[in-house]
């Protein structure tokens, strides 16, 4: 970690305390926070107001499933510079849910509307929570690890004179032909 | 119930359809079934041709009817152009700029489905898109056909596995007459599929039965013609994938 980034991260443990769960460097050399998904916008006002220059650019806005927990992740930059800081806002699987960053950077309207519809992460405070990629009766929700590709839906069937690609070897599968 | 004062954007449902234009043209709606249009008008010309195969006389001019109708049909096919992906840039509208020219064939893209004859279904189909892919289907006038262009629409393509968002197979959604592989077709193999669209429909004929929903005409008269027709009538003269009408 440059001292730079020391530092950042030094602020964000005096700013959040317990709810900063680490700080580290990815192999890109960007600065990764993972906080609690309740105190998210306290570090990123942090990073946009009290760090100097500030971090005020959001690049990127993308949900992530580890298998353990759901999280949202936020790429920030600084205007005009190559100086990257990941905060990924981690919430429990159960009932996941995570503040609307849109007071902050109203760009993040759409990919926050992705991440509820393909990860099922309420985005709190979200003023249009449309669906906005699938179609408006969707069950499910594709991007987690546990997705079940739905089988039983007329246009998603393989075509039993193909080979089945969902066993192994190919051939007329028994259980997952249309 | 009426339209006054209902914001004119606003869709209505079919339902809702339905009844204004009961409402408005009294019963019309309920009379207009076009299936009963299609007997009425089609069934004494079919009859008129099945009574005139009985004799080759007849059978030539059943066959220079045909030979007209089908020419007409063929060389003045306009698709609607209905370009979802990248098939749409290469196999459409490469296909139909100045290099390889599909307005030599006759073929005028036109946006709207009820001017249209065929639907050249170029590109990825997804499940969001599908409603409205066979409402389109629906809403032209037959004589209609299906080109699938590219292999999304034939199969799901590179999406066939694991992708839960593509329909494998624009014929899962509606009935398809000419499938096209490529990923993406040249523009040459676009129009070599056009063509076998073009020999497809030159294989037609006025006797045939009545075109029901989803199903092609069934080839009944061909079975006629080559009782009653003698050779010549019934050898096609050599041309780009004409059928023959040997079986």
């Amino acid at each position: 970690m440059t001292e730079e980034q020391e530092a950042i991260a030094q602020a964000a443990r005096d700013l959040l305390g317990e709810a900063l769960l680490s700080a580290s460097v990815d192999a890109g050399g960007a600065l990764v926070l993972e906080v609690r998904a309740e105190r998210t916008l306290d570090l990123l006002e942090m990073l946009r107001a009290a760090v100097q220059p500030p971090v005020s650019r959001l690049a990127d806005l993308h949900g992530l499933d580890d298998g353990q927990a759901l999280a949202v992740v936020y790429h920030l930059f600084r205007p005009g510079e190559a100086f990257e800081v990941t905060v990924k806002a981690v919430t429990p699987r159960q009932r996941p849910c995570v503040p609307s960053v849109m007071r902050l950077w109203k760009g993040a309207w759409w990919p926050e509307r992705e991440v509820m519809e393909m990860y099922g992460i309420e985005v709190v405070g979200h003023p249009d929570p449309r669906k906005l990629l699938l179609p408006d009766d969707w069950q499910g929700y594709p991007l987690r690890k546990d997705y079940v590709y739905p089988l039983d839906h007329p246009y998603l069937q393989p075509n039993p004179i193909h080979e089945n690609p969902f066993v192994a070897g190919g051939g007329q599968g028994a259980d997952t032909e249309s | 119930m009426g339209l006054k004062g209902r914001n004119l954007t606003q869709r209505l449902s079919e339902e809702q359809l339905r009844r204004w234009l009961d409402a408005v043209a009294g019963g019309v709606a309920k009379r207009i079934d076009d299936r009963r249009l299609k007997r009425a008008i089609g069934e004494p010309v079919r009859k008129i041709a099945r009574r005139y195969a009985d004799n080759s006389l007849g059978v030539l001019f059943i066959r220079l009817a045909d030979e007209v109708l089908n020419i007409g049909r063929a060389c003045s096919l306009w698709p609607m152009q209905f370009g979802l992906a990248c098939c749409a840039i290469e196999g459409l509208m490469a296909a139909a700029a100045s290099r390889y020219d599909l307005d030599r064939f006759g073929m005028f893209m036109r946006a709207t489905p009820r001017q249209a004859d065929a639907m050249l279904v170029a590109g990825t189909v997804t499940i969001k898109m599908a409603p409205a892919l066979e409402r389109l289907y629906h809403q032209m006038p037959e004589p209609r056909y299906v080109v699938a262009l590219g292999n999304c629409a034939i199969s799901g393509g590179r999406f066939y596995r694991d992708a839960y968002s593509v329909a494998k197979g624009v014929d899962r959604i509606i009935p398809v007459d000419i499938y096209v592989p490529g990923c993406p077709p040249r523009p040459e193999g676009v129009i070599w599929g056009l063509l076998q669209l073009h020999a497809k429909i030159r294989g037609e004929s006025l006797a045939d039965g009545p075109c029901i929903e989803g199903q092609r005409p069934q080839w009944r008269f061909r079975e006629r013609l080559k009782q009653k027709a003698t050779p010549a009538l019934l050898r096609r003269p050599e041309s780009a994938g004409r059928p023959e009408i040997t079986e």
